[in-house]
């Protein structure tokens, strides 16, 4: 596999640490159990799902399987997603092989998965009445090196904030 | 075509087929379905969607012109695979912006609008009308096909469709 799927890969892994902490950055103490409505996951059942399928995604190196037991806390929970994130940055960076699929279909499977709850992460924010604040990403300061929980403040936020973003 | 530009028309044709998955089968009403006051509904989050994807073709051709809302949400589909095509065709053909990398644009619009593919999913289960479960890694997602006609699931999940169970961890 060529070096330059798994640097794409790797940068995105960094833009999913960006965006779940740009997600989770300021929230309300109350917001991780905030549920919607029966049926829907809260904020920390979220992060923990994120973390079940990036943890699945991991398999793809390593064989066997990946069920992660509730965490206690919510920061706990964002710890453990961060652990994960950079455990497969770790299995890229190194070269292990893929086992039985292909970067396409890692990311077309668990790592666009994990982004679009991160897009419902921030949705979320929205319904609890704490809005994420919206910014240029183009010029995030996203780097791959760096996927644990400490992620940069934006480069490039809005001037005017007319209407809260997602 | 080079391994980055591959990997990114790759991701577009993700975007296609999820996007159309979370919107196949939804009743006539739910695209002006509004679940807060100051949260888009399906065919806002849609336009919204053809202006970031649109927004990044811009970067190649430079034709800033951000969308104005189309009067159907069908036509407002329609205009977001025709205008995931033309960023498509750009990234097939086109040199990159001098002052954009394939990782910003990574970062950036592709992957705003994955989020909000991902919204317009999670509205389908406020909605009452939630999106089958399947197993993301089997789709034949084709990266020459980044238009609305997009296949069925290939591994779609055996269990009917419930609401979300502490304990679940499958992808």
């Amino acid at each position: 596999m060529s070096d330059i799927k798994r640097q794409i890969l790797k940068h995105y892994l960094a833009a999913l640490a960006y965006r779940t902490q740009k997600a989770l950055r300021d929230a309300p103490d109350d917001f991780a159990d905030y549920r919607t409505e029966k049926g829907v996951r809260t904020p920390r059942e979220l992060v923990h799902h994120m973390t079940g399928v990036l943890g699945y995604a991991r398999t793809f190196f390593e064989g066997g399987e990946w069920h992660p037991a509730r965490k206690p806390a919510f920061r706990q929970e964002i710890e453990r997603f961060h652990d994960i994130l950079q455990s497969l940055g770790e299995h890229l960076d190194k070269g292990i092989p893929f086992r039985d699929t292909t970067p396409e279909r890692m990311l077309q499977g668990p790592f666009s998965d994990a982004m679009t709850h991160a897009g419902q992460l921030a949705l979320l924010r929205r319904l609890h009445g704490h809005a994420v604040p919206p910014e240029n990403f183009i010029m995030a300061d996203i780097n791959p090196a760096n996927l644990g929980p400490d992620q940069p403040q934006p480069l490039s936020p809005d001037k005017v904030w007319r209407e809260p973003e997602d | 075509m080079d391994a980055k530009r591959q990997l990114l028309r790759h991701f577009l044709a993700t975007l296609a087929y999820r996007t159309q998955k979370a919107l196949r089968g939804a009743p006539g009403d739910f695209a002006d379905y509004r679940v807060g006051s100051f949260s888009r509904t399906p065919h806002e989050l849609l336009l919204h969607m053809t202006g970031v994807i649109g927004a990044a073709a811009s970067l190649f051709d430079g034709e800033e012109r951000w969308p104005q809302k189309r009067p159907s949400f069908e036509e407002e589909i329609t205009r977001f695979h025709e205008t995931l095509e033309r960023l498509g065709r750009q990234i097939d053909s086109q040199p990159f912006p001098p002052d954009v990398t394939p990782e910003q644009l990574l970062q950036g619009p592709l992957s705003d609008a994955m989020t909000h593919a991902g919204q317009l999913a999670f509205l389908r289960r406020l909605y009452g009308s939630p999106v089958p479960g399947e197993g993301f890694m089997s789709a034949a997602i084709d990266s020459r096909n980044l238009g609305p006609d997009q296949p069925d699931p290939v591994s779609p999940d055996k269990a009917p469709i419930k609401p979300w169970q502490e304990g679940e961890v499958a992808e």
